[in-house]
Parts: C-alpha cells; sequence; structure tokens
C-alpha cells in the first residue's frame, strides 16, 4: 500500500535513525493484500493524530490506532489451510509468567512477578516447579497490547537447539536470556483462526517481513542474524485460553 | 518499560497541577489523549514509575506525582472505608488499586512506604477482599522488606492470612533468611495448607528456605518434626510429596531413619536436628497507637507498648479485633498504665 503524502510527517518520522521502524514502514509498503477501505481508514487515522514527535511517538501513534480496532486492523491475512501448522509452538520470556499464569497460582508460592523472576531469585529448579504445579489453561495474548499470538509450527522446530531457534524465529527479546517458556498446543484447542501474517500485525515489531503473496500458506519468520532463508514458517491467532500440550522451562543454550 | 525521554516528554510544558492530574489520570488509566499522540503498548502507569524513579526529574514535578499517586490513594482509602458501595465497586476499584500498587513495587518511593502498609491494614480489615488485591499490595510493601523492624508485621499479619501467607513467608525469608522462627512457620503453615486448605505450597518454600539458607539439613528437621507431630497430617504430606522434585526427600528421610535406632532416632532428632530450647520462647503482642481517625498508626516505632502473652492466651491475628482486645487488656488489673514518651515497658499479662 502507499503511504499517502498527508502522512509524511509520520513517515519522515518512521524513516528516521531506527532500523526497526524503517521495516514497520517497509511492510506496510510492501503489503498490496489489505482492502483499500481498511488501509485508507488507517492512514486516515493517522492524520487525525497529528504530528508525531519523535521516531517512537510515530511508532505508537500507529500501534493505538490498530490497538483501539483490532478486528478491522490485526489478524486479517488469509486463512491458514487446515492441513498444516497442526502443533503450534511458541517461547515466552520467563518475565512474561506473571501474564501467563493467574495471579493466585503464583500467590501460592510467594512470587512477585517483577523482581523474582530472575535467575538470582528464582533459580531454574524453582521455576520449573511453579511451571510444572500449574495444571490449568494458558491465556495467551494481551488485552491491553495488540492481542495477537504468533506462532511457528512445532513439527518444523522440533530438532532444532533453541539457541538457534531464537535466532530463526527473530526473537530478539531472548537473545540475551538463559531460560526461556516453552508453550506447544494443538491448534484446535487455539478456538481462533490461523492467518497468514500481515503488515498491521507487525505495526509494533520491526524484526518481521511480510510475505507478499496474498495467497501463501504461511508466514516466515525473520532470522536476527542467520541469514534470511533460514527464516520458519509462522502465523498469527488473536489472543485465546489455551490447552497447552507443553508448558515448561527450558535453558536457552 | 516506556523510556525516559517518553516519560519526560510527557509532561514538558505542563503546570504542577497538570503533571498531577496527569499522574493521577494515568493511575486510574483513564488518560486517552495528553500522553502525546499515542499510548503505545505500555501499561498506563508506566509512564507514573519512570518519572518516579528518575533522578533528575525537577523536585516540584516530582512532588506533583507524588501527589498526583496520593490523590488516587485518598480515593481508594474513601471507597474501602465508606463501606456501603464496597462490593458493588470492587470491579471498578481492582485495577486502580493494581496500578496504584505497581507504581510502588516497582519505583519503591520512599514516600508511599507507610501508605501502602496502611492500605495493607485495611484491605485485611475487609472480609471480602479479593486476593488480587491484597495480593497487589502485599507485593508492594515487600519492596520494602529489607528491614528487620517490619518482620513482627510480616509474621503477624502476612503470615496469618490465608491469601497472602506464602508472601509473608518470603518476605521474612529476605530480610533474615536464619530467623529462628523459620522452621516453626513452615510447619505451621504445612498444617495449614493440609488441614485448613490454605493455597500455599509449603514444599516449595521448605526447599527454597534450604536453598537461601544453603542448609539442606532444614528440610528434613521439617519434615521429621511433621511426621512425628501427627499421622493423619503426615499421610498428606507423603502423598504431596510425591512429585518429581521432592520424591527423594522421603527416601532420604527413609534413609535417616533406617540408620538410627529409635532411641538415637529419637535423640537426633531432639538434640541435633531440632536444637534444643533452653527456655520456652515467648510470644510478644505489639499495640500499635490507635487513631480514631487514621485508624492505626503506620510508624512501627509508635506503639503503646507490649504485652507478653504466655501461649495459647491471644492469637497473633488480632487486627480484626484491636479494639475490644485493648478493651480486654485494660480490664485486667495486671496490666500496668503504659508510657508513650520512653521505650515501651514490658506489661505482663497472666
Amino acid at each position: 500500500m502507499d503511504v499517502p503524502d498527508i502522512c509524511k510527517p509520520w513517515r519522515e518520522k518512521m524513516e528516521s535513525e531506527n532500523n526497526q521502524d524503517k521495516r514497520i514502514l517497509e511492510n506496510l509498503r510492501k503489503d498490496n493484500c489489505i482492502k483499500s477501505e481498511i488501509s485508507n481508514e488507517f492512514f486516515k487515522r493517522l492524520v487525525a493524530k497529528g504530528n508525531p514527535c519523535s521516531p517512537e511517538d510515530a511508532k505508537n501513534t500507529a500501534i493505538d490506532i490498530v490497538k483501539a480496532d483490532p478486528d478491522r486492523f490485526v489478524c486479517q491475512g488469509g486463512k491458514i489451510p487446515s492441513n498444516s501448522f497442526n502443533t503450534l509452538f511458541r517461547l515466552e520470556d520467563v518475565k512474561k509468567l506473571g501474564k501467563l499464569l493467574p495471579d493466585e497460582h503464583l500467590r501460592n508460592f510467594g512470587i512477585r512477578d517483577r523482581k523474582t523472576l530472575n535467575s538470582k531469585e528464582l533459580p531454574d529448579d524453582e521455576l520449573s516447579i511453579i511451571v510444572h504445579m500449574y495444571k490449568g489453561t494458558l491465556d495467551l495474548g494481551s488485552r491491553d497490547r495488540l492481542d495477537i499470538v504468533w506462532v511457528a509450527d512445532s513439527e518444523k522446530s522440533d530438532q532444532i537447539g533453541l539457541r538457534e531457534l531464537v535466532d530463526r524465529l527473530g526473537l530478539a527479546h531472548l537473545e540475551k536470556e538463559k531460560r526461556c517458556l516453552k508453550i506447544v498446543y494443538k491448534r484446535d484447542k487455539a478456538e481462533k483462526n490461523l492467518h497468514l501474517p500481515r503488515s498491521f500485525d507487525g505495526i509494533a515489531d520491526g524484526q518481521f517481513e511480510v510475505v507478499e503473496d496474498c495467497n501463501a500458506e504461511t508466514g516466515k519468520t525473520l532470522p536476527l542474524k542467520l541469514p534470511p532463508e533460514q527464516g520458519l514458517p509462522e502465523a498469527v491467532h488473536r489472543g485465546c485460553r489455551v490447552e497447552q500440550e507443553i508448558f515448561e522451562v527450558e535453558p536457552i543454550k | 518499560m516506556i523510556s525516559v525521554e517518553r516519560a519526560l516528554n510527557s509532561i514538558r510544558g505542563k503546570s504542577v497541577e497538570d503533571v498531577r492530574e496527569f499522574a493521577r489520570n494515568r493511575i486510574l488509566g483513564t488518560d486517552i489523549a495528553s500522553f502525546g499522540s499515542g499510548h503505545s503498548t505500555e501499561p498506563s502507569e508506566d509512564v507514573v514509575i519512570q518519572l518516579l524513579v528518575n533522578p533528575e526529574l525537577d523536585a516540584e514535578k516530582r512532588k506533583a506525582v507524588v501527589e498526583g499517586w496520593m490523590d488516587i490513594y485518598r480515593e481508594v482509602r474513601k471507597w474501602l472505608l465508606d463501606g456501603i458501595d464496597y462490593i458493588e465497586d470492587i470491579g471498578k476499584w481492582k485495577d486502580v488499586v493494581v496500578n496504584l500498587c505497581r507504581v510502588v513495587d516497582i519505583a519503591e518511593p520512599p514516600e508511599f512506604k507507610k501508605y501502602v502498609k496502611r492500605l495493607i491494614t485495611e484491605l485485611l480489615d475487609e472480609e471480602s477482599c479479593p486476593g488480587e488485591l491484597l495480593g497487589a499490595a502485599v507485593k508492594a510493601y515487600m519492596a520494602y522488606a529489607q528491614d528487620k523492624k517490619s518482620i513482627r508485621f510480616w509474621e503477624d499479619e502476612i503470615l496469618t492470612n490465608k491469601v497472602v501467607a506464602a508472601y509473608g513467608f518470603n518476605a521474612l525469608l529476605d530480610i533474615d533468611a536464619g530467623h529462628s522462627r523459620i522452621e516453626e512457620h513452615l510447619c505451621e503453615l504445612w498444617r495449614l495448607q493440609v488441614k485448613e486448605n490454605w493455597p500455599v505450597n509449603t514444599a516449595f518454600l521448605l526447599r527454597r528456605a534450604a536453598r537461601v539458607r544453603n542448609e539442606t539439613a532444614l528440610i528434613y528437621r521439617v519434615l521429621l518434626k511433621l511426621k512425628n507431630k501427627e499421622y493423619s497430617l503426615w499421610e498428606k504430606i507423603e502423598e504431596e510429596l510425591n512429585q518429581p522434585w521432592s520424591q527423594q526427600w522421603l527416601e532420604k528421610l527413609k534413609g535417616l531413619e533406617q540408620s538410627l535406632s529409635p532411641k538415637a532416632s529419637r535423640k537426633v532428632f531432639k538434640e541435633e536436628i531440632i536444637p534444643p530450647i533452653k527456655k520456652r520462647r515467648q510470644e510478644y503482642l505489639i499495640l500499635p497507637k490507635v487513631d480514631f481517625e487514621h485508624g492505626i498508626a503506620d510508624d512501627d516505632r509508635s506503639y503503646l507498648g507490649y504485652v507478653k502473652i504466655q501461649s495459647g492466651l491471644f492469637h497473633t491475628d488480632w487486627v480484626y479485633s484491636i479494639e475490644r482486645l485493648i478493651q480486654k487488656l485494660r480490664s485486667k488489673e495486671k496490666i500496668k498504665s503504659v508510657d508513650f514518651e520512653k521505650e515501651p515497658k514490658e506489661i505482663e499479662y497472666v
């Protein structure tokens, strides 16, 4: 889609300095699968927000619009065929434990979500106990954010070591971590449709490259350091509760 | 967390009154327009946290942010103390209290310590208080846990509360890992977990305590104590310990028992595993100053005095009936008057 000239101040901020922001802009330009009425609406709302002060401000303005109306802007890509992505896979930062698990579960262990979720306060074995003892469902996605869940195909990532997987999935926030949470669940337990990721889904994250073919059967991750062709199949779905097959703490090595 | 620059930009050019209003609205989650041209995906109160932790923030502006927090704190207290609409408005206030407490938890401003403590006391007074609210306040107060003077509070108020007992235990462990009552608390928590269905994972807390103290023997001392206490209790504990991470405890415990004759086992149990108690420990009940306008004083040093209690006379979970307790104590002739000015005198209650 073309970014119209009326959005010039926004576009200029997105183009300055930050490569991640440039990629977000690039994804919007490359994405020709979004209906023009939706993209026009997006740019109209963008203009109504006024002139952004900084690149960060520009990005947040875009996020803000998408977040305010997710039913129009996120998970709108083509549906992923039912014969793939049978088992879904995600790696999460340990710091997300407070969001993933219900408050009452963490309360049983006296664990504060922010200050005790580091390896000094909470060694791997203790963290594993907290995770192991949890028998309920997991709430994926976050209503105060874009509320979309990015997933990989478990079958395609089974044999890959976790350090390499972090790179190939483009998970910059896990690059320096020594451990993470592994979540595996069946596609039919997600209760939400799987979609091909589009530019609005990646509006908050520059580590994503939109697939130009609107009928592609899967998206593809953008690795951190490895060559782009080593990206893995990926898809998105809206936030929902899932019954997990595997939920465990894994060392990243 | 949003950037320092973005947080500062959000109050640039604002008057002190506007900054106060801004902080207030961010904690309430009602500000959607004043934060530049968007409010990103970060939680609403993040900007308040970022401003409070910034040492370069202008003193007047910082004060205004603190005042904004205080405004919400006062509104929350009003809601809690009014009583009439308490239950009806829980849904409305829950997120606000969680935001208010998260600011304290992360920014740890010294100014808020006494207010969070008072908030906990008031939440404890509400029998129907959701665990999430009490938990948020207790977690926030844990930010200030490194204070030996507060041990009594953690033991008497938090460890004795079903919903937040595990926080109380971990706070005690943070303050003084070698505290003499750690073992006793673990046994009591396990009893409450099994018998009264308290939502606490005592096995985890025991393991954690042993790790923090670097003392594996603690595990076996506690287990032996529980095993020798009551069979029905031990039976359930044994069942609970059938987890991959705790099964080895049972095996080691068996080995430990088999290697000792019954007599020696008793001796080890009494003299080595559990240090001999030379003198019966006495409980002291701290009587806070009661200010009828503001409730119980929040300064640990402001107390009427303390009462030596013989085991079993009073339950230490007394905060719910402080007035009744004081009346009861006053009616006893053997309680002497208390000197408010000097060091508290010990008053013996027999």
